[in-house]
């Protein structure tokens, strides 16, 4: 104890290293000042699902009214794109307000049934749909030969519907590159049980013979990044963290690396008791005061930046306040387990220079390179998978969907780890590096 | 001139740093080539990313090594003309930073014959150690420096997406900007830095 309150004596004693803590907190709440100013607010004129999430909603449609229960059912003889895009879809829809559900036959990933654009789930091989609508439930089936039925999944939806058949194919993503893509199905003629009210089929309709060939393109589903081009993610907000990281770098290095050249590590090795207890004394101390000044400030600067944007009229993707939350805990962690890293790789080189770069290097420069547009996106991957720059993914705040193709990398705010596991890569560094720096530190001669 | 080139050659870390310029600009450049398509001199330099950075290092301890040492009044108290000490510092490190890249260049000549990308990277490499000279004689302190000099080269890309007018910014940024816009950030620093000295 009395270790800890030396160490924090001495850091708190010497104005810089308070100052660079401090301006680093300031770095991460002030830094989207610089984001301001600049383009009018950007209105998108994105279509928004029922739980308020971005969507895409572009298909084509064949479609008569149903008020009441009735079924609808058909058989996909063909199915194909231009690009040969494993998400193009072709299957029957039904639809009330922004809520629908639907069962189809995809490109590449079998018989799918999909509601509210945000859920997907799979079903067995199969060429024959059938959507029931029963009271308020409808219910998707799937069938290899028209006879016997498998059950997908059981919906929601109320009120009238118009129902029908679609056809939809998302542009194909090769690499960072998207393609447009066009699908082409062919149809049996839907057969239509219950109290179908008489009328005509409605909608963009090619009949030919007994059935119907459709083309479509677009999507029914949930919007990505690089759907909504001037869509922010609440983690770009904290931007800041940044040039924070690089003050705590310095902060965190200079802690041990001034002891060593004005010789007071001798000092504290003497009165000190024990060499590893006082580097661990060091590490909490600047730990904890790094983490205590990095969560004030990203737990000031989410709240407020989102507020001060979307009164600018700049479209943020909504995300959930244990998403944010998570983000503005795991900013700080990534500030403090750095800062620690700092301490350590100070300890081993007893360098600033050389320290300082190391650090920067190995944390921020991943960071960059995976931003860069030369470099291929599989190393791009790999830059923010094992280097400690895998901790940036506790600020990703955008969700990513198995059953969407998009852009997701790291530019586009889709980090390739879970946020925890990014974190946790960061800090297996730091604990080599510290258990290192220890091992060192007992062994050498000052 | 003479006395600033045998500080240099006598300091083990200068040798050091260089070959690990060499080794990281090189090996990342690998790396490229290996997961990119196409391969050839300007992608196999587009190492220099990583490589700058010993090289900022080199530069960086060459003034502020003095002050930690205290060797610095010596310095100045046998060449009481700051700039003729600065000036002196600056060419002896672009020296031995240009003889090394040439040699990375020739290696990297190896995978095609791109001269322009090749003597691009040397000359880069050249301004970046001078503005770390520069730099390190404005702050002083080691660790602050090299903080200033990497966070002036690698944040920049990183935050121009985000910022209101991400062009303006890439085009003052001194990594992201041409030589042109790189010499005047190394010179205006060398400039700077004399005057701190006096």
């Amino acid at each position: 104890m009395n270790l800890l309150r030396a160490e924090f004596t001495k850091f708190r004693s010497v104005p810089g290293w308070v100052r660079g803590v401090v301006g680093a907190a300031l770095l991460i709440l002030l830094f989207p000042l610089t984001g301001l100013g600049g383009g009018p607010g950007d209105k998108t004129s994105s279509v928004t699902g029922p739980d308020g999430q971005p969507v895409n909603n572009s298909y084509s449609f064949v479609h008569r009214p149903l008020a009441g229960d009735g079924q609808i059912t058909v058989a996909v003889s063909k199915l194909s794109s231009e690009q040969g895009g494993p998400w193009a879809k072709a299957g029957l829809l039904m639809r009330a307000g922004s809520r629908y559900a639907a069962i189809m036959v995809t490109g590449g990933h079998g018989v799918r049934m999909q509601h509210d654009y945000l859920y997907d789930k799979a079903g067995p091989a199969a060429r024959w749909l059938r959507l029931t609508r029963s009271g308020d439930t409808v219910t998707g089936e799937a069938s290899a030969d028209g006879a016997r039925w498998t059950v997908v999944d059981k919906v929601q939806l109320s009120g009238p519907v118009q129902a029908g058949l679609f056809v939809a194919c998302p542009s194909r993503i090769r690499g960072i590159g998207i393609a447009d893509d066009t699908a082409t199905a062919v149809f049996s003629s839907p057969e239509l049980a219950g109290a179908w009210p008489v009328a005509e089929w409605a909608g963009s309709v090619v009949s030919s013979g007994a059935g119907f060939t459709m083309t479509g393109r677009g999507d029914l589903g949930p919007a990505t990044r690089s759907d909504v081009p001037v869509g922010a993610a609440a983690g770009d907000l904290l931007f800041g963290t940044f040039p924070a990281l690089i003050v705590i770098v310095v902060v965190g290095t200079l802690m041990v690396t001034t002891e060593y050249r004005y010789g007071v590590i001798r000092l504290s090795l003497s009165a000190g008791t024990g060499r590893v207890r006082m580097l661990l004394a060091k590490a909490v101390v600047l730990a904890g005061a790094t983490f205590a000044a990095a969560l004030i400030a990203t737990a000031l600067a989410v709240p407020l930046w989102l507020r001060v944007v979307r009164s600018l009229g700049a479209y943020v993707f909504p995300a959930g306040p244990l998403v944010l939350l998570r983000a503005e805990v795991g900013t700080a962690a990534v500030l403090a387990s750095t800062a620690v890293l700092a301490l350590s790789v100070g300890v081993i080189l007893r360098r600033s220079a050389t320290a300082v770069t190391t650090v920067v290097v190995v944390t921020v420069l991943p960071y960059l390179l995976a931003l860069t547009p030369f470099l291929p996106p599989s190393l791009a991957q790999w830059m923010t998978r094992v280097t400690p720059a895998a901790a940036f993914a506790v600020q990703q705040t955008l969700t990513r969907y198995p059953q969407v193709d998009s852009v997701y990398t790291p530019a586009n705010g889709y980090y390739p780890l879970a946020p925890w596991a990014g974190l946790a890569v960061l800090c297996g560094y730091t604990a080599v590096a510290l258990t290192v720096a220890a091992v060192l530190l007992r062994r050498r001669d000052v | 001139m003479r006395a600033e080139w045998t500080k240099l050659r006598t300091t083990p870390d200068a040798a050091w740093l260089l070959l690990v310029t060499v080794i990281v600009t090189l090996a990342l450049g690998a790396a490229v080539c290996a997961a990119a398509t196409t391969c050839g001199t300007k992608v196999l330099l587009s190492g220099v990313y990583a490589g700058q950075a010993p090289v900022a290092v080199l530069g960086v301890l060459v003034v502020s090594g003095e002050y930690s040492t205290g060797l610095i009044h010596t310095t100045l108290a046998a060449v009481p003309s700051r700039a003729t000490v600065m000036a002196a510092k600056a060419v002896v490190v672009a020296v031995a930073v240009a003889v090394t890249g040439t040699a990375m260049s020739l290696v990297a000549l190896a995978e095609g014959s791109e001269l322009r990308a090749a003597g691009h990277a040397v000359a880069y490499l050249v301004l970046i150690a001078v503005l770390s000279v520069g730099v390190s004689a404005v702050v002083h302190d080691s660790a602050v420096a090299i903080g200033s000099v990497l966070g002036l080269l690698y944040l920049p890309p990183i935050l121009a997406p985000l910022v209101a007018n991400p062009h303006v910014v890439e085009e003052l940024a001194p990594m992201t900007a041409g030589l042109p816009v790189l010499t005047a950030w190394s010179l205006g620093a060398l400039l700077v830095g004399t005057l701190r000295l006096r």
